[in-house]
């Protein structure tokens, strides 16, 4: 997502595919890591209570088979095991936050000033990032057989994938392969299921998901549908298929318009498998509210804009998150989400935000704590804009009432 | 069939040797004297109410049938119970032997299923022990944020 850098200093990224993080997980090296963390005695027994009384039986045609008893492994479903695993993901990031202190290791910034991220760790998707050279390399794979011997997780590293930095000559780039053993891809991955990088071919990117909308629409439950539940099918399933991708990217119009006709045929369609049938109102007016005489489906480009504005609210309200911190470094680094420009060879999230920011500035307004950070000329804390704006209001009526007198 | 089942997940769940010292030796301490006073201090009967009112009343049961939708219903009526006995095994760290069998449903992934990767384990617990690893979940989540 935020891998785009291209300066002189060379990164690679790493995507690092776990297998079955959850059951894999050791118990002995939980408890160790417990211990270590402090946590209190008492506190760690309850966690052994609950870790290790398990026992498993496997549902297989509605039938139980075991009992089967573990010797490892976190339950899915137990609302304590993502917890822990993020305490025994601890182990992977001291790992590494150890090897930085030490100077073997170093993450990468995007810019000069921003916070240094040398991992993103959630569950079961990391991303690592190192500088591009073999002894890094090696380091990196050491971290990672030590985390794995610890933690009892299995990384497989043929199906982790690695990014390198645009100006990473190849025979380095193939070095580092080799060391890793992993492969080499343009970005075609994801990471938490967005996808991670962004090519030219904003339309290819994101072509997934109108595959995934139209095999909603083509799949035998569809074509039995009522009116009724067609138009559920579209509010419910349909147009939240693109939503998680939609809070991050501004999707090209062209693929919203195409998943909006699918939706509209789909509407209209007779539910044979022909999918014929006259489009008696277009999907604006369908996607107007119900008491204006619409549907009440959504339009899907106003959403996504709003859902981006959110992202740009979170900038202002939440200064101190990563996110917050890594853009404000490398796009505003004085100044504020508002009065930021799009600058230089800006990622495509960044664009896709700062296309939405007419909507959070048009709503935005200073509620006057201290008064001690606002510029009080130019910011809006006023019900009616900043106070400039309303001075020249007053002036131009008052200028204006002259004349008439 | 069963049987590939069972052999799969005893593989899995089968307990490796694992060398964790030189993980051990970097991690820092990172819970204070402050933060275990407030994961032991005893428990209340707030903290279970609000575990069991944080439950979607219909989600899938595990091998005692109980959905969470009926601890609610009957909260009034069951509360001290649940309370006393849960209290009771906490404090003497002892599970009674059967509260914790879990039932692993297979969800299939992806389209076709030939082998035991293309399936999704869910692990189905007791709601009575959800519910304890629900307050102390509560507890640590304060804690580790």
């Amino acid at each position: 997502m935020k891998a785009k850098t291209r300066g002189e200093d060379r990164y690679v990224a790493l995507k690092l595919d776990i297998s079955k993080a959850y059951e894999r997980m050791d118990w002995n090296y939980l408890i160790a890591v417990l211990h270590k963390m402090g946590f209190h005695h008492r506190w760690i027994h309850w966690m052994r209570m609950c870790v290790e009384s398990v026992d498993y039986s496997v549902l297989v045609n509605g039938e139980q088979v075991g009992p089967i008893i573990p010797g490892r492994g976190l339950r899915q479903g137990d609302p304590l095991s993502p917890y822990l695993f993020i305490i025994c993901a601890e182990g992977l990031s001291s790992l590494i936050r150890d090897a930085e202190t030490r100077g073997v290791l170093t993450g990468t910034k995007v810019c000069r000033q921003a916070p240094s991220v040398s991992h993103l760790l959630f569950i079961d998707d990391c991303f690592l990032f190192f500088k591009a050279n073999e002894e890094h390399a090696h380091v990196m794979k050491n971290i990672l057989s030590t985390y794995e011997l610890a933690s009892g997780q299995a990384i497989s590293l043929t199906k982790s994938e690695i990014y390198c930095s645009r100006n990473v000559p190849n025979d380095l780039k193939h070095n580092i392969t080799n060391i890793l053993g992993v492969q080499v891809v343009l970005g075609t991955g994801k990471y938490l299921g967005l996808p991670s990088m962004i090519g030219r071919d904003r339309k290819a990117t994101f072509a997934y998901i109108k595959d995934r909308v139209w095999q909603k629409i083509n799949s035998w439950s569809g074509k039995c549908l009522l009116k009724a539940g067609r138009e559920v099918m579209i509010k419910s399933v349909m147009q939240s298929i693109p939503t998680y991708v939609m809070s991050l990217f501004q999707l090209p119009t062209t693929l919203i318009d195409s998943i909006e006709k699918m939706m509209n045929s789909f509407w209209w369609g007779h539910g044979k498998t022909t999918h014929r049938g006259i489009h008696w109102m277009n999907w604006e007016k369908l996607s107007a509210p119900k008491v204006h005489g619409g549907m009440g489906f959504k339009d899907l480009s106003a959403f996504n804009l709003a859902m981006l504005g959110k992202q740009g609210w979170k900038f202002i309200t939440e200064p101190n998150s990563l996110v917050a911190r890594i853009f404000k470094a490398r796009y505003f680094p004085s100044g504020s989400y508002l009065t930021a420009t799009v600058g230089h060879n800006p990622s495509y999230v960044w664009r896709s935000i700062m296309r939405a920011r007419f909507i959070v500035r048009g709503g935005a307004r200073w509620s006057i704590g201290s008064g001690a950070t606002i510029p009080i000329l130019n910011e809006p804390w006023l019900s009616n804009g900043s106070l400039l704006v309303v001075i020249l209001q007053v002036l131009t009526l008052f200028i204006i009432l002259l004349l008439i007198v | 069939m069963q049987e590939v089942a069972r052999n799969y997940f005893v593989n899995i769940f089968q307990q490796q040797d694992s060398d964790f010292s030189s993980v051990i030796d970097v991690i820092n301490l990172s819970i204070s004297v402050n933060d275990n006073d407030i994961l032991t201090t005893p428990f209340t009967k707030a903290e279970f109410r609000d575990a069991i009112f944080s439950k979607h009343p219909d989600k899938c049961s595990g091998p005692d049938g109980y959905s969470p939708g009926f601890y609610q219903h009957f909260w009034t009526l069951c509360s001290d119970d649940i309370f006393k006995e849960c209290c009771d095994w906490l404090d003497t760290g002892q599970f009674p032997p059967d509260l914790n069998i879990t039932n692993i449903a297979l969800i299939p992934k992806g389209s076709s299923q030939v082998s035991m990767k293309d399936w999704r384990p869910i692990a189905l617990c007791n709601l009575l022990y959800k519910i304890i690893s629900k307050v102390l979940a509560n507890r640590l989540k304060n804690v580790l944020s």
